[in-house]
């Protein structure tokens, strides 16, 4: 079985990463956690008085390391509760909608894990926008984990 | 843990539970499988012109009902043939499935809800049935959409 866990180290991802950290799977199941980080593309490519480049190619590097961090947290929480998963990551630059939904045929998932929403919500919403966009175009079954 | 398996003896309702009914499962699990149907309430409620329809929507309802429990005792068969360490109890509603799973899921304490992607009652090509889509953004718990 091949499950594509999505995380950004928010609170409802660290959620889907207990919940699947907890339950039994099947001999050879892989797991790819992949977390995605959006860079402000319209506002780099316009820096009136060229230190906003910078203060970017910054914010960039803390994004992708932010990135990293959430998935490599996820590995080891996972390989911690359950040893027997086969674990990889990753870290991707983009829309994290069509990321998850990119890497998820790419790595031929069965399953999509995501939390119900991500460091971005607004807890009133019922369900992110991630959540809602990955439940509706993904073609493998999918679990939005609630905390 | 709890686990509610909604089901509409549909096709990919049996997919559903033929993939659920496969997976490894932690000790100790409930499942309840809840299969909602929907009475012909509103049109029974005014009166019948012809004095006959009330006993037609009367049998309509019967059968839909009997549809409904095939379909739950179906699936508690075939659940637990497969995985005899599952605790699994049955539950026919009748009202709107979006509504009855989602109160039965909370009446019970369910932490994860199992729906497919479509019931019986979808164009193929719709990604995400209404039902499915309901109870993904409106559940309290984890919600997991069985695609095939």
């Amino acid at each position: 079985m091949k499950i594509l866990l999505a995380t950004d180290g928010s609170v409802h991802s660290k959620a889907a990463v207990e919940e699947v950290a907890s339950r039994p799977f099947p001999s050879n199941t892989k797991v790819l956690i992949v977390s995605v980080y959006e860079r402000p593309r319209l506002i780099t490519t316009m820096a009136p008085m060229g230190v906003l480049h910078e203060y970017n190619a910054e914010a960039d590097q803390y994004a992708l390391k932010a990135a990293v961090d959430a998935t490599e947290n996820a590995a080891k929480i996972l390989h911690e509760k359950n040893p027997t998963l086969t674990i990889t990551t990753a870290a991707f630059e983009g829309t994290p909608k069509s990321v998850i939904l990119k890497e998820a045929e790419t790595f031929g998932a069965d399953l999509i894990v995501v939390g119900s929403q991500g460091g971005g919500a607004v807890e009133r919403f019922l369900l992110g926008s991630v959540s809602q966009a990955v439940a509706l175009h993904a073609k493998c079954s999918v679990e939005i984990v609630r905390k | 843990m709890k686990i509610l398996l909604a089901t509409d003896g549909s096709a990919h309702s049996k997919i559903v539970l033929a993939s659920f009914a496969g997976r490894p499962f932690p000790p100790n699990i409930e499942v309840l499988i809840v299969s909602a149907f929907e009475g012909a309430a509103l049109i029974m409620s005014a009166p019948a012109p012809m004095g006959g329809l009330a006993g037609y929507y009367e049998e309509a309802d019967a059968i839909s009902r009997q549809l409904a429990e095939d379909a739950v005792k179906d699936a508690a068969k075939f659940l637990g043939e497969k995985n005899s360490s599952l605790s699994v109890t049955i539950a026919v509603i009748k009202g709107s499935p979006k509504s009855v799973i989602l109160e039965e899921a909370e009446k019970f304490g369910a932490d994860l809800i199992v729906v497919g992607s479509h019931g019986g009652g979808a164009v193929e090509r719709f990604l995400l049935g209404s039902v499915s889509q309901a109870v993904a953004l409106h559940a309290k718990c984890s919600v997991e959409i069985v695609r095939n």
